[in-house]
């Protein structure tokens, strides 16, 4: 009886407590692998929210949701997304999953992201979502290698290709540019599916102009000369190359240096050295583009967007907890803190090597947006097929162009 | 024994037959409740599925409203299909024509080896086809790969560098005909070793008599007694062809200068679907594509009476 007595005295303080914690509000979280333990982060140091963390494939991200709104069932109510390209195919009249954050996040907060890294966010003038981490193009280079050749670390394109030149007569090469090229083809401001400022579902499309042009006549003659692979950083005969020692200066993403040179092409410590983007001599600054940057959204319908909202901000631009993510945040302040361990790595030639990444985030191409159907794969699907065949880059735009228009068309957005 | 024939002869034929009638409703009734469990499964996942992608394909799925030929004239209007088709009847025609002519040589020539040496090499030839299609499209990314291939020095020999080379060079139907080859011929090798074993000894034996040597007796004996078989096959596989999917789709694992995600009609539907959100859509092009087997098929039953007992 006693135990009984007791049992049931546990049961009621148990019912009690339960009654005290029913104001925990649970959120569906869709997270990929990497972003699990920020996600862990914010559940323990947040009482109020009980997150209920489901890994997914990435690529399988989109589909599974519109499956789960489909069968209007397990639609979660936060969403990493590691492509950006994804706020918009999340935000149309069809795949209406997005939650607009406008109003939801303190404008003060939102003045800390660095410029243009919350640009892939804005849809029609709505914030659809809030960025992760950056991740522009720097120029990357092997210090005692350029050093040894006697070479300078280029910093207009000009000077790149000329580099190229005098590298392939000794037996060394540029590696690889940024299959499928979108980075190289819009460093001069080239129209390759731009929105137009102020109006909604408006891009911009026009391959035939110098813009264009220029940046296509250069990878062409790299090409050909044999200075710059046609083949992306991971094909197998790349990698084989840059561990030989044999590219001594690459233009890749911010997460390079820890992602790719370090692991892949295994570079031994104290060579890694970072310049800024390069620049066209008639231009006045650097354009750079970007590959990846990973963004997080919300569900429009969840029945919580107040701590939605919460859980978004805190994911991006939380100090404690972006000091320790594996890519460098968007936000400033937790890009600086983030920041103190590369200065202290090794592996970097200079110790100035987050600095200069986080300078050349100043000249991200505003461009760099979210679209409802990929650039890179019309590229792919045109240019990369063409070279394969021995055509020119050049030769390619006017179709490549076609192919653009047909597909913003389709869409649903006006071409200018 | 014959008084009690006599005079039981006029009603016995009539039990008797009573007896084989209730006997024979009895077999059918069986056999319907042995087909009973497919024709369950038949139409839950293959008449619904199908009956719910024809009635969603004249709805718009977001309002919930009867949309006409929207969707169709979507479909239609989408400039990718048409290279989507062209794309597809290429890799079947391709895929068609490497199998049958391969299926039907390798089998030949293994009917006429001994059998231990024709089982063995059937079972090897059986192998790819027991891995999973996807997987033998990721094995197949590595062999086409001149940096990693074990065939390394073939695809050099051709002045190929990298897989984009390759790929160009064989084209994209004919390397996902390669794929698909390698992955579904083993199976018909092994029913054409059953097809083949079970012709009449007597007519083989009889063509050895009067001479035929291996090649004459696969060529003139044996091949017209599977020729039917033989188009079967080939039909069947027109009808797969057609559901090209996995092998564009997972090109992409060979890097993003390979990714082709538009390439087959299929394709175009997962897209539609899973990219746009757009299941009307989706709908259309799949009921389109189904129908088109469905008319294929009817010909070949109707027209051709290739179901027609001899």
């Amino acid at each position: 009886m006693r135990i009984l007595g007791r049992s049931a005295l546990a049961i009621g303080l148990m019912l009690t407590a339960g009654t005290a914690v029913a104001q925990e509000v649970t959120l569906n979280v869709w997270s990929d692998p990497v972003r699990l333990t920020m996600f862990d982060l914010y559940d323990q140091t947040h009482d109020n929210v009980k997150l209920n963390v489901t890994t997914i494939d990435p690529a399988g991200l989109v589909a599974k949701i519109q499956l789960g709104m489909q069968s209007r069932s397990e639609v979660p109510d936060v969403i990493f997304m590691n492509d950006i390209g994804y706020a918009a195919q999340l935000s149309t009249r069809r795949s209406n999953y997005l939650l607009d954050l406008t109003g939801l996040v303190p404008q003060t907060t939102l003045d800390e992201f660095y410029p243009n890294a919350n640009s892939p966010c804005y849809i029609n003038g709505k914030l659809m979502c809030m960025r992760n981490d950056i991740a522009h193009d720097v120029v990357w280079y092997d210090k005692p290698l350029m050093e040894s050749l006697g070479a300078a670390v280029p910093t207009t394109w000009e000077e790149y290709q000329a580099l190229g030149d005098e590298l392939v007569a000794k037996g060394y090469s540029l590696g690889s540019p940024m299959v499928p090229f979108q980075a190289f083809l819009v460093t001069a401001d080239c129209d390759m599916v731009m929105p137009v400022a102020g109006k909604d579902d408006t891009v911009k499309i026009d391959l035939t102009t110098e813009k264009c042009l220029k940046p296509a006549r250069m990878i062409d003659h790299m090409i050909a000369a044999g200075s710059l692979s046609k083949v992306g950083p991971f094909d197998p005969a790349v990698v084989e190359l840059v561990k030989a020692g044999k590219v001594p200066l690459m233009i890749g993403p911010t997460w390079f240096g820890e992602y790719v040179i370090k692991p892949t092409y295994e570079m031994a410590p104290g060579k890694l050295a970072v310049a800024l983007p390069l620049k066209w001599a008639d231009q006045e600054q650097p354009l750079t583009w970007s590959w990846g940057g990973g963004v997080y959204g919300g569900w429009k319908d969840t029945a919580h967007p107040a701590e939605v909202a919460d859980l978004i901000t805190w994911m991006s631009s939380d100090v404690a907890n972006q000091t320790t993510a594996v890519t460098l945040p968007a936000h400033q302040p937790s890009a600086l803190a983030w920041g103190e361990r590369l200065k202290a790595d090794p592996f970097y030639a200079s110790p100035d090597a987050f600095d200069v990444q986080v300078k050349a985030a100043e000249y991200s191409h505003p461009g760099y947006t979210s679209l409802r159907f990929s650039v890179e794969e019309a590229i792919v699907k045109i240019v990369s097929a063409n070279i394969a065949k021995g055509v020119t880059v050049e030769a390619s735009l006017p179709a490549l162009q076609t192919e653009l228009v047909n597909l913003a068309k389709l869409n649903g957005y006006t071409v200018e | 024994m014959s008084s009690i024939a006599d005079t039981a002869s006029p009603t016995v034929p009539r039990e008797r037959v009573r007896a084989a009638k209730r006997k024979g409703q009895r077999d059918t009734r069986m056999a319907y409740l042995l087909l009973l469990p497919y024709i369950v499964l038949l139409i839950m996942f293959g008449v619904f599925p199908v009956a719910y992608a024809f009635g969603l394909s004249f709805v718009d799925t977001i309002e919930n409203a009867f949309y006409g030929l929207a969707n169709y004239e979507f479909v239609f209007n989408d400039f990718r299909v048409p290279t989507a088709a062209i794309n597809v009847l290429w890799f079947v025609v391709i895929w068609v024509a490497m199998t049958m002519i391969g299926v039907a040589t390798l089998s030949l020539m293994l009917d006429s080896v001994g059998r231990r040496t024709a089982t063995t090499l059937r079972t090897i030839y059986f192998l790819p086809g027991a891995v999973t299609s996807s997987a033998v499209v990721v094995l197949w990314l590595f062999m086409l790969d001149p940096g990693v291939s074990p065939f390394q020095g073939l695809l050099h020999a051709a002045g190929w560098t990298y897989s984009i080379d390759v790929i160009s060079g064989i084209g994209l139907a004919g390397v996902f005909a390669l794929m698909a080859y390698f992955s579904a011929s083993g199976g018909w090798i092994v029913v054409f070793g059953g097809a083949l074993s079970s012709l009449p000894s007597e007519v083989l034996e009889a063509a050895r008599v009067d001479g035929a040597n291996r090649f004459q007796l696969a060529t003139r004996i044996k091949l017209p007694m599977i020729w039917r078989s033989l188009v079967l096959m080939g039909i069947l596989s027109f009808a797969a062809g057609l559901q090209l999917f996995v092998e564009p789709q997972l090109m992409q694992l060979a890097g993003p200068q390979s990714a082709q995600n538009d390439w087959s009609l299929n394709q175009m539907a997962f897209q539609y679907a899973f990219r746009m959100g757009d299941f009307g859509a989706s709908a259309a092009l799949s009921t389109m594509l189904v129908g088109t087997s469905i008319i294929i098929a009817l010909v070949i039953v109707f027209a051709t009476r290739f179901y027609k007992i001899d």
